[in-house]
């Protein structure tokens, strides 16, 4: 993963990543999923529990090794204090994070931006649209389209569904 | 499992929501095929409740995440995660609260037109709510989308639509 997708899957900032791996002393590469799934309970626990990262970082390790991820962790401490961890809460949270990052993260593009100049069709032609389609498109009713993307969809299902 | 089916489905439960992305741009003359229905939903809670009771009955999981992993599909988790991608048993569904770009549901639903689809009159982002939205997000995937809407919304205007 890149580190933007990384800190999506965690739902943090690619700046609070940096920090808190250098907090950690974690080595910043290799972001993988075991990596952000320790990380983003690391946050959590810490945010929750007003834990500073390392002690944090030590409790959400220990809950992934010992507990049930579809239950909720309590770990008694000395003098009467307890944390509690809803994990199914926190799996919940984590994992709609990580399919963002899975599916709908993407990098912002670097260097300069496209011309502004002439008409849009004529920057969507430069960039190698093929504006033709528009055409074919316009002379359908909103209907006729949908309906069209629609059955498209149907095959792509069926496509989908025989390559498994 | 179609376009109209999730469209009959989220109506009939009385979620309020606007459609969005993909299938919305396809709806002005947008060529592009999609897989999935993009939709932003009012978050206010009995919105939610509805939404996510729908969304239960729907088996919906995690696109792209593994099998059994821990994941509840309740009002709260809508009102914890602002964008979730889904898979559901009538397809590829991603809800979200707000469009970047555009804004909240109030401001997303008065950037939107009525656009009756397979029989379903269903609000839908106008094209220029959708260029803004394409702007806003300015992942290197969205730079053709904007040229093509941009010039999709050009041609409209040529063609006095």
């Amino acid at each position: 993963m890149t580190l933007g997708r990384f800190a999506t899957a965690v739902g943090a900032s690619p700046r609070w990543v940096l920090n808190a791996l250098a907090r950690l002393r974690l080595p910043r590469r290799g972001y993988d999923e075991a990596l952000a799934r320790r990380l983003a309970l690391c946050r959590f626990i810490s945010e929750s529990a007003q834990t500073p990262l390392p002690g944090a970082l030590r409790l959400a390790d220990r809950a992934l090794r010992e507990a049930d991820p579809g239950s909720t962790w309590r770990l008694e401490g000395p003098g009467g204090v307890s944390l509690v961890v809803d994990l199914t809460r926190f799996f919940t949270t984590y994992g709609a994070n990580l399919a963002l990052a899975l599916n709908s993260y993407g990098e912002k593009p670097r260097g300069r931006r496209p011309s502004r100049r002439g008409s849009a069709i004529e920057r969507a032609k430069a960039y190698g649209v093929d504006v033709t389609l528009l055409d074919s498109a316009l002379r359908r009713t909103p209907a006729e389209r949908l309906q069209l993307l629609d059955e498209n969809m149907q095959v792509m299902r069926r496509l989908r569904g025989a390559a498994r | 499992m179609s376009l109209g089916g999730v469209l009959r489905g989220l109506t009939g439960a009385g979620v309020r929501f606007v459609v969005i992305g993909g299938v919305a741009g396809v709806a002005h003359g947008w060529s592009r095929i999609t897989n999935d229905v993009d939709i932003c939903y009012d978050p206010a809670p009995e919105n939610r409740v509805r939404l996510a009771r729908l969304l239960q009955s729907w088996h919906a999981y995690l696109r792209g995440v593994e099998p059994g992993f821990p994941f509840t599909m309740d009002a709260r988790t809508l009102r914890d995660v602002p964008v979730l991608t889904l898979v559901t048993d009538e397809g590829d569904l991603d809800v979200m609260d707000r469009v970047q770009g555009v804004g909240e549901y109030a401001a997303v639903e008065a950037g939107s037109q009525t656009i009756v689809i397979e029989g379903v009159p269903a609000p839908t982002l106008t094209l220029d709510a959708l260029i803004a939205s394409k702007r806003a997000t300015g992942r290197r995937k969205d730079r053709e989308a904007l040229l093509e809407l941009e010039a999709l919304r050009e041609e409209r205007r040529r063609r006095g639509m």
